[in-house]
């Protein structure tokens, strides 16, 4: 099964699931759970089923093209589904064999992974899951987003399409993968992903990115105040980034990143506070 | 009298804290069961990471009936002077809800009384267990719990399946938002099947042929079996602690190992680093030859039956290819940047709450280095060697390597030391900074290990100390008893007669002052205290006699280092007489001290008249040179049997000399004898805490 066959599989699967599908977030992000279609989703009590493909970026984990299983930006298919069906762990393995997985001939491990965001303020409790040893998806149960206690709480499921595929496809080498017949995932990948490294760990400019995360901040910050949600979270996001940017360009001391780290939160919390406020606004139903 | 089970059935509870939870659920169901009058043979509990079980046998079914004796008024105006019963005695029965005829007449302390004897009923065990049941589910505490839907409750992880049996009968109750049903899971195999139970030993049966191991033990035995097989394949051995064994057979309901092989191009990367990814990523076992090399296997455990094993191999081969690949890839990285250019950087790491950077630690370690070089005296090359490893000591933190596995701390930086030419006395003692981590844990080889690890030690506790981050109880966040425990079992491995532990402290506080107020005279008698208390617990887990431990902790902080040798020689000879008389010489010797406010210790010769005190006069020249020599060489044996020699001789003192004489010279130049006896004592102990035998003692 080549790699975009998978993605369709996966959607597939889950829309039967009653999922929205959804495409990919249109900013650079370091992991599905940013996007708002699970962050701001995941609050409140309004129930919630999404599947999307979310490319995924993060500079600090590049190794230019070179490494047979890092990369800058992978692809996550992310789910969220709030609250929970009673059988999720089944119906999650239903989605590995509507991959073509004999699961009967593998071994799956759920081990313990409880997964936390710092700049989202976000917990979760959960496992990474295994296929004979491989990591191939992290399944969380949401408990806190901005230090809220989320109720309902919401299952997020993530796939590391890249892993998987290769391990679908009995592949050595990332770039290796089959996208489709014609294509294979280096062919369509692997210029972007040098560039994006020499850019992350040479080129850059980490002056400019500060000054681009304090722009970025400003804006952020004094629309999410005026109470401009998905603008003012879209800076969120592009503060992140950079964040990355700059880690993997060796430029945050360890004082600086708990400092830029609590400056994104903060963002974060305005960010969380509107969409609460706005549905007890237009529901009265309150947390 | 049936068989009671009942199975939690959740999503994957994490392999640490399984085994607790099987221990409490026993623990809380014994006491629970204390409270009914219920009987029952024996208790187990079982867990895999699927499930709790428990699993009552014979338990009886109803709850005994019980009489019950319940006071009512005093006869003087219950029954009238013919017998009749009178209005309170009928007002009684009927609160009472007895008959009549049940009331008797019973004499009593304050005179006689009417008591109705009433008979109550046993509850049902079932009734009992639809009450019984969901209070043990929700008794179960766990490290840390969830919500995992919209309700209130909270468990380790989501309980999907609840089965409750007595005998044949399904007990109902909700917990959770879960109904007990009669039926369980195997496996997940492929689709995960609901399997009907109809008696608790019918549970066991088909959790066995569903490839399920109830009881860890059976779990554990067959991966140490199994896994010790298939190393010898490759004439090797698995190397595992007790934890990591039991982190792994807890990953399981039913393990099967497996033996799969690493790369030769992976493989090349430094030992410890391999076993890390073994271990933490891979959930194996590293093995190793008879040397304790590493052999490119390892020993994976498949949650699964032998089909298609073959298969799961392949995968791990070819995940831990790749880790092995990341780790190799961490590694290259690490060695392009100088540990010089590291510890520059350690000034952007926050070392402990307030107290600054681990380039500010750095800076203390090195002068406290420098210290204790020159106090105890060591060559220049040794002093060189310290102050280097003590420099270079943290760089490793800010290495890739140590950010992946920090357990690897000190290991890889002795390493990296190693490959950019450090000397070997500064490689070995970076490696071998943090031992050890725990009791009986390794100690550091080297001298300069143990003076680095001992200074990186004592800055550890100054700091915390100097912040007020205190021991009590059970707290300890910052774990300074394990930090506490390590300095003295350090300075326990020192071979010196002394150690200037106290004026190391006091240095180490002196070096934190610039940048933080500290109560130096508090902190530093706070610090001492700790550290006695520690070699106190040191030695009780070495069973030495309380007393014993009383005896050698009262001597100076300095003499730690021979702690455990003074005690061992003393455990040795504990019912030996000649001990015992010791004992009470030092005793009369304190008595009579203790009574006088003497204090110059001058024998002056002339004024000795008596052969005896001329006799212990010279005992005491002729043992202190003798003992002086073998303090120096640690030859507490010899010393023990020098005060052995001594004991005749005051016997005969104080049997013939009266030392409060009338005159007032000689009264104190007999006092300054005994003085110099007390001290000649204290250099071995504080007799004076040992508790011998009377009938012992002459």
């Amino acid at each position: 099964m080549n790699f975009q066959e998978m993605i369709f599989k996966l959607e597939m699967f889950w829309k039967k699931q009653g999922c929205v599908l959804l495409l990919p977030f249109d900013e650079q992000i370091g992991a599905g759970t940013l996007s708002p279609y699970t962050y701001l989703r995941a609050l409140g009590r309004k129930p919630w089923a999404a599947v999307y493909l979310q490319p995924s970026r993060r500079p600090a984990d590049g190794r230019y093209g070179e490494n047979p299983n890092r990369l800058y930006m992978h692809h996550q298919m992310q789910v969220v589904l709030k609250p929970p069906p009673e059988d999720i762990q089944e119906i999650y393995l239903n989605s590995l064999r509507s991959l073509g997985l004999k699961l009967a001939q593998h071994e799956i491990k759920f081990i313990e992974d409880n997964w936390e965001t710092a700049v989202l303020g976000a917990r979760g409790i959960g496992w990474e899951i295994r296929l004979d040893g491989l990591e191939i998806t992290q399944f969380t149960y949401f408990q806190q987003a901005a230090g809220i206690d989320l109720n309902p709480v919401s299952v997020e499921i993530t796939y590391g399409l890249e892993r998987l595929a290769m391990f679908i496809q009995k592949k050595d080498n990332v770039f290796d993968i089959q996208w489709n017949d014609d294509y294979t995932y280096g062919d369509l990948r692997k210029d972007m992903e040098r560039e994006e490294c020499v850019y992350a760990f040479e080129t850059s400019n980490p002056d400019q990115l500060f000054n681009l995360f304090n722009i970025y901040e400003e804006e952020g910050v004094s629309n999410l105040k005026k109470g401009i949600l998905y603008p003012g979270y879209q800076y969120l996001l592009k503060c992140s980034h950079v964040f990355n940017l700059l880690d993997a360009r060796g430029a945050i001391s360890i004082s600086e990143r708990v400092q830029l780290i609590s400056r994104i939160r903060k963002m974060a919390n305005l960010a969380a506070n509107i969409v609460l406020s706005k549905e007890e606004d237009n529901e009265g139903l309150s947390a | 009298m049936k068989d009671y089970l009942l199975e939690t059935y959740v999503e994957e509870i994490p392999a640490r804290c399984l085994n607790k939870a099987v221990k409490d659920l026993k623990t809380i169901a014994e006491t629970e069961l204390t409270k009914y009058k219920l009987h029952y043979e024996d208790i187990f509990t079982f867990g895999t990471p699927r499930r709790l079980t428990l699993y009552i046998k014979n338990l009886d079914e109803n709850e005994p009936d019980a009489e019950e004796e319940i006071k009512g008024p005093p006869t003087s105006i219950a029954i009238g002077k013919n017998g009749e019963q009178l209005m309170p005695f009928k007002k009684f029965a009927l609160s009472a809800g007895v008959h009549e005829k049940d009331i008797q007449v019973k004499k009593t302390s304050k005179g006689q009384y009417l008591f109705a004897r009433k008979l109550i009923k046993g509850r049902k065990t079932e009734d009992i267990l639809k009450i019984f049941s969901p209070w043990i589910i929700k008794s179960l505490k766990f490290p840390k719990t969830m919500h995992w839907d919209n309700k209130n409750i909270k468990f380790v992880r989501p309980i999907r399946s609840l089965l409750s049996l007595f005998g044949e009968d399904l007990i109902k109750f909700t917990y959770a938002g879960v109904e007990t049903e009669n039926s369980t899971y195997g496996l997940r195999i492929n689709q995960l099947n609901k399997i009907k139970v109809k008696t608790p030993a019918d549970y066991f049966k088909i959790l066995k042929e569903n490839y399920v191991i109830l009881s860890f033990d059976e779990r554990k035995n067959n991966v140490e079996k199994n896994a010790h097989a298939l190393a010898k394949k490759i004439n090797g051995t698995p190397l595992y602690s007790s934890d990591f064994l039991e982190e792994v057979v807890n990953l399981t309901e039913y393990p099967t190992p497996f033996l799969a092989t690493i790369g030769k191009e992976e493989f090349s990367i430094p030992q410890c680093i391999s076993i890390r990814v073994i271990e933490d990523h891979m959930k194996s076992f590293p093995c190793t030859d008879k040397n304790g090399k590493l052999l490119p296997y390892f020993i994976g455990v498949r949650n699964g039956c032998s089909d298609f094993i073959e298969i799961v191999k392949e995968g791990y081969e070819k995940v831990i290819k790749a880790r092995m690949l990341d780790g190799k890839f961490f590694f290259e990285e690490g060695k392009k940047i100088p540990l010089q250019t590291l510890v520059s950087k350690l000034s952007g790491v926050i070392f402990l709450k307030e107290l600054g950077t681990m380039k500010d630690k750095i800076d203390r370690l090195t002068a406290l280095s420098d210290y204790i070089s020159s106090k105890i005296g060591l060559n220049d090359s040794q002093k060189k060697a310290l102050k280097q490893s003590a420099y270079l000591s943290k760089a490793d933190l800010l290495t890739n390597v140590v950010r992946e596995f920090p357990d690897l701390q000190g290991e890889i930086g002795g390493i990296y030391a190693q490959l950019q030419g450090e000397e070997p006395e500064v490689c070995e003692a970076i490696k071998e900074q943090y031992l050890p981590r725990f009791t009986d844990d390794e100690l550091p080889k080297t001298l300069i290990g143990t003076y680095l690890s001992l200074v990186d030690k004592i800055d550890t506790l100054t700091g915390s100390f100097a912040i007020g981050i205190a021991v009590s109880g059970s707290k300890d966040p910052y774990g300074l008893r394990r930090i506490g425990n390590s300095i003295v079992q350090l300075l326990a491995s020192i071979d010196m007669e002394s150690f200037p532990i106290k004026e190391l402290v006091q240095a180490s506080i002196d070096l934190y002052k610039p940048k933080k107020e500290i109560e130096s005279e508090k902190t530093l008698k706070d610090i001492i205290i700790f550290l006695r208390e520690r070699s106190e617990g040191i030695l009780k887990e070495k069973n030495i006699r309380y007393d014993i431990i009383n005896a050698v902790t009262a001597l100076s902080p300095d003499l730690t280092t021979t702690y455990q040798k003074r005690a061992d020689i003393l455990m040795n000879h504990i019912n030996d007489e000649e001990l015992a008389s010791i004992v009470l010489a030092n005793k009369r010797v304190n008595n009579i001290l203790l009574s006088t406010d003497i204090s110059s210790k001058t024998i002056d010769k002339k004024l000795l008249f008596e052969k005896e005190e001329e006799g212990l006069f010279d005992a005491i020249q002729n043992t202190r040179t003798k003992i002086e020599s073998g303090l120096k060489q640690m030859n507490y044996e010899e010393i023990i049997k020098l005060l052995y020699s001594l004991s005749p001789v005051i016997s005969k003192f104080f049997d013939k000399v009266l030392v409060m004489d009338n005159d007032e010279k000689i009264r104190k130049n007999r006092l300054a004898m005994l003085m110099n006896l007390k001290e000649l004592f204290l250099q071995f102990a504080d007799f004076s805490a040992i508790v011998v035998e009377k009938d012992k003692s002459v």
